[in-house]
């Protein structure tokens, strides 16, 4: 693969608060990167200075080879898709998705021809002369998708664009954005705060905590081998401790009466919810640091006062173990 | 079923508080404009006749009124939005700061008279400007200085209401730009449109209700007013509330339906553009909320 974009000690800053520090990362032509934070750490100002809406302070972005620091929003080959839909209410659906192809000079039988295919490829043939109010929360997501697909940019930024629809739809849509953004072979950004969707969007992840991206790496890797506590906080699929990591297939829950031989650490905690997952009983479980979802050989009731229980042998240690440690001193 | 009858008796309450205002209004208001509309058919016998509109129709110092009327209340009108708009547009964040828009009022407060004084003040042959030049020796005589005022275009008739209503555009058009979705912008711009494009895709579509509104209003309103012209205005031709001015005092009484008729007839056209703007305004604002009208 090429590469696509290369961001290097990208800055930030609002008046005296640093927005972004020093964020460097690169994207491969066709690639889908996930950016996973917490609200406020600054993952929308990252792709408001890609999309040139917000003037960086220091670093360098270069597209294909470009340098963009300079370039006005409307040069770049990069769209942002934001967390509404922002259709234009008094234009058509067909209106809205050819609205940057005239921009760009396409003449009208191109654009209208193109944005049929968009529209057909979004599952929304029927609705080309209807107005967004008459369109429901997917659909109307959809066109937005529609309308940046249809003018192949070289980069997608995706600023949480399920965050404001239901469960079920935020996971159908998920899915075919990535289908379709493959058939386009179109790289993205997509950002979320949403741990699971983070996982399903992305080929690569970056976990980011107060304008700086703390671990980049594979879905999995990342996931399973939090590099510090805070990304293990943000990501980890188990329970982020001082001294490591435990996965969450490692954890089960006890009764509280219950002995846990030496070699187990376990964790004081309460029963909030019961559950079913793969035809088992599953337990989320409220400890000192949040919840987790794990599973028990006896039956437990809501409301229980259990401890987690895992072996000391399953204890991954953080990668930047020591870094984390000296910044707790 | 419950909740019909509730807007029902909402909507006569509402009616109900509303009665002492639009009894005042129409009372007063109405009852003006009825002795008007009457007397204009009336002539000087009692007699009830329509001789006053056709005598206006064959009046040239009518048309010559009418003229000058229309010129400078369009021209003053289409200044003072464009002026309000661009000023509005570049300085919406500025004026969020409550001493900020102070600025703004101050025109606002000051009565249409003492503006019409301030103008005559400033730029007449024998004003401040003039001599300020004059002392600065960049003419050579006050008679130099050109005529702004009083003269037959209407000139320093346009200068006070520009200034007097620029704000009142300012004003009307600022809640449009505070409430308006600035995302959208960004929107335009991250799939290829400019900053114009931007304008016109996502501003113009809200602010044009507004500008046709305060357009009428500012039209109805100069066309009518009385003290500018009647201060900075010539003898011949002169803006028609001072022509149907001296109609009504004039010795000759036989004059007096004309002075009625000449404010009823743009009266009756400023009324028409009214109902006419607010139907186009109402379904322009539908299509913005809901797309396609119905």
């Amino acid at each position: 693969m090429n590469q696509l974009l290369q961001c290097n000690t990208l800055k930030k800053n609002y008046s005296q608060t640093t927005i972004l520090n020093d964020v460097t990362f690169s994207l491969e032509k066709g690639e889908h990167f996930t950016v996973v934070g917490p609200s406020g750490c600054g993952k929308t100002t990252l792709l408001r200075c890609l999309a040139g809406l917000e003037v960086i302070d220091g670093g360098d972005i270069i597209l294909n080879g470009k340098s963009l620091v300079t370039a006005k929003p409307e040069d770049r080959s990069v769209v942002l898709m934001f967390q509404d839909a922002l259709l234009f209410p008094h234009l058509t659906v067909i209106e809205n998705v050819t609205y940057g192809l005239k921009r760009r000079k396409t003449s009208k039988k191109d654009r209208i021809r193109q944005a049929e295919e968009m529209l057909e490829k979004v599952k929304l043939t029927r609705w080309n002369n209807a107005y967004p109010h008459e369109l429901s929360g997917g659909q109307k997501q959809r066109v937005s998708l529609a309308r940046a697909l249809v003018l192949k940019p070289d980069l997608l930024l995706l600023d949480e664009p399920f965050s404001s629809l239901d469960a079920t739809l935020r996971e159908s849509l998920r899915g075919e954005v990535r289908e379709l953004l493959r058939q386009e072979n179109i790289s993205s950004l997509f950002i979320t705060h949403d741990r699971d969707e983070a996982i399903e969007m992305a080929d690569r992840l970056a976990v980011m905590d107060n304008g700086e991206f703390i671990q980049i790496g594979l879905p999995y890797e990342v996931v399973t081998n939090p590099s510090s506590i805070e990304s293990a906080m943000i990501i980890g699929e188990g329970m982020a401790l001082e001294e490591g990591f435990i996965p969450l297939n490692k954890v089960s829950a006890v009764n509280e009466n219950e002995m846990i031989e030496p070699n187990f650490i376990s964790i004081p905690g309460k029963v909030t919810a019961i559950t079913v997952k793969n035809n088992q009983p599953c337990y989320r479980v409220s400890w000192e640091k949040g919840t987790v979802l794990v599973t028990s050989r006896t039956q437990l009731h809501q409301g229980e006062s259990v401890y987690l229980k895992a072996g000391r042998g399953t204890i991954k240690n953080y990668i930047n173990q020591e870094k984390h440690r000296r910044q707790i001193q | 079923m419950n909740g019909q009858i509730g807007l029902l008796k909402n909507k006569w309450k509402a009616g109900l508080y509303l009665l002492p205002a639009v009894m005042a209004i129409l009372l007063l208001v109405g009852y003006g404009m009825w002795s008007a509309v009457a007397q204009s058919f009336q002539a000087i016998d009692g007699r009830w006749t329509a001789d006053s509109y056709v005598n206006l129709f064959h009046n040239q110092l009518f048309f010559d009124s009418i003229l000058l009327t229309i010129r400078v209340t369009t021209i003053a009108t289409v200044l003072a939005l464009a002026i309000g708009l661009v000023l509005t547009r570049l300085l919406y964040q500025f004026f969020k700061d409550s001493s900020a828009k102070i600025l703004v009022w101050i025109p606002i407060l000051i009565p249409h008279f003492v503006a019409g004084y301030l103008v005559f003040l400033f730029f007449s042959q024998s004003g401040l400007l003039s001599s300020l030049l004059f002392q600065l020796g960049i003419i050579d005589d006050r008679v130099g200085f050109p005529v702004i005022v009083q003269e037959q275009f209407g000139i320093g008739i346009i200068l006070t209401y520009v200034w007097k209503e620029v704000p009142f555009v300012i004003l009307m058009l600022l809640p449009v730009y505070y409430e308006m979705d600035h995302r959208y912008s960004e929107v335009v711009r991250t799939l290829g449109g400019t900053k114009w494009d931007s304008f016109k895709t996502v501003e113009w579509p809200w602010l044009l209700p507004i500008l046709i509104e305060t357009g009428v209003i500012l039209f109805a309103f100069i066309a009518s007013a009385f003290e500018v012209p009647y201060l900075l205005g010539v003898t011949r031709p002169e803006m028609l509330p001072v022509r149907a001015y001296e109609w009504f005092y004039d010795g000759d009484w036989s004059n007096r339906p004309l002075a009625f008729s000449s404010m009823i007839v743009p009266g009756l056209v400023a009324l028409l553009l009214a109902i006419s703007s607010i139907g186009a305004i109402q379904k322009h604002r539908l299509r913005l909320v809901k797309g396609r009208v119905r």
